[in-house]
């Protein structure tokens, strides 16, 4: 497992600092090594009881990844939906990131909502997953850190794979911007020297 | 690990499924799939199911790969089929020149489960050569025809054109479950 002071030495490299994100993880994010872009294709994720999410509705994402399990479990869920024309408790919105309520917009504004499988990956898996895949995911074990690998270009950096990123939105759960609530980089660091340590 | 003996006791049926499976039936909706070099794959289509289920690995580990076809593609020589997994069945064709897209992977280990749902397109390999599962069914069925995808181009056989005897399928059962 990485330690502590290796990961300080990686933001350190890439002139960064970890950030949480509101889907309940915080995330370090880091160009490989032998990349010739500097590109941040590479990311730590870091879940515990003080990473909890503001708000964690089933998304998609921008680029396909895939994901190594380097302690505890998570879960993963998919959903499929279909569209329907009578008034339903879920939308399909999409979504950009970095600025509130931009294009945040209805692509379907009444869908049925069902899962479509399930699976937990251990310490030491992997899973893949293609950018159109509407998922979320659960730590199953009270800590997780996993190792996410975006990248998709010959050299090392991530290109992404259509432009917005879909989420289902429960019409009974209002909104939240999962990038705008920070927790401070100092307490960061301290969340994920705990999560290491335990 | 559950043993030969007790196995029989559960009062089921072996059969050989063309997947590349002994699957071993017994409860309605519960069966045990047994996966080695004895039991061959003689098609390998991704498939989907009559039914929702959960999968427990009890040996070795298995790899899913999800499958879904957001449309066509006029270079593709897959195809959407829709019709009953029978000798004979007819098939319609639901999505010819088929824009099949991987959408995840996963390994699922010893031990641990998975749940898929009746329409969830998938095929899995085995990462170990001898696996072991027990598959749980959601009843009643949820779909009388389920989906495949096909090469029009190089068609498979049915899954069930070369069966195997009772006899058979007990000894790959118990080839499977030793060591």
């Amino acid at each position: 497992m990485i330690t502590i002071d290796e990961l300080r030495k990686i933001a350190q490299q890439n002139n960064t600092v970890p950030a949480w994100n509101g889907l309940g993880i915080v995330k370090l994010r880091f160009a490989p090594s032998n990349s010739s872009t500097g590109d941040k294709s590479l990311a730590y994720h870091f879940y515990s009881d003080r990473t909890e999410a503001n708000y964690h509705p089933i998304h998609d994402h921008v680029f396909s990844f895939s994901s190594t399990i380097l302690k505890g479990t998570l879960q993963s869920t998919f959903y499929d939906f279909a569209i329907v024309d009578y008034e339903t408790d879920y939308e399909l919105r999409s979504s950009s990131y970095h600025y509130e309520g931009f294009n945040n917009e209805a692509v379907h504004p009444n869908i049925e909502l069902y899962e479509a499988y399930k699976f937990n990956t251990l310490a030491g898996d992997d899973y893949w997953l293609d950018y159109r895949a509407l998922h979320k995911v659960h730590p199953v074990s009270p800590n997780v850190v996993t190792l996410v690998n975006k990248i998709n270009q010959p050299d090392l950096s991530v290109v992404w794979q259509q432009e917005q990123f879909n989420y289902i939105q429960d019409k009974h759960v209002p909104y939240v911007n999962t990038m705008f609530e920070k927790i401070p980089p100092d307490e960061c660091w301290d969340i994920i020297e705990d999560i290491l340590e335990n | 690990m559950i043993t030969i003996d007790e196995l029989k006791k559960l009062d089921g049926y072996a059969h050989y499924m063309g997947l590349g499976v002994i699957k071993y039936v017994f409860r309605k909706n519960r069966a045990y799939h047994f996966w080695s070099d004895l039991a061959p794959a003689i098609v390998e289509d991704i498939h989907e199911h009559r039914f929702g289920f959960t999968s427990k690995i009890i040996k070795g580990e298995l790899k899913n790969y999800i499958y879904d076809v957001p449309g066509q593609d006029p270079n593709s020589s897959l195809q959407v089929e829709r019709g009953e997994c029978v000798p004979g069945a007819e098939r319609i064709i639901e999505v010819p020149n088929a824009n099949v897209v991987e959408m995840c992977t996963f390994t699922t280990v010893a031990g641990k489960s998975y749940k898929i749902a009746y329409d969830t397109l998938h095929r899995v390999e085995c990462l170990t050569p001898k696996v072991i599962t027990l598959l749980d069914k959601k009843l009643p069925f949820q779909q009388e025809n389920p989906r495949f995808i096909t090469d029009a181009d190089n068609p498979s056989p049915c899954a069930f054109s070369q069966p195997k005897s009772d006899k058979e399928c007990w000894e790959i059962i118990e080839y499977t479950l030793a060591e």
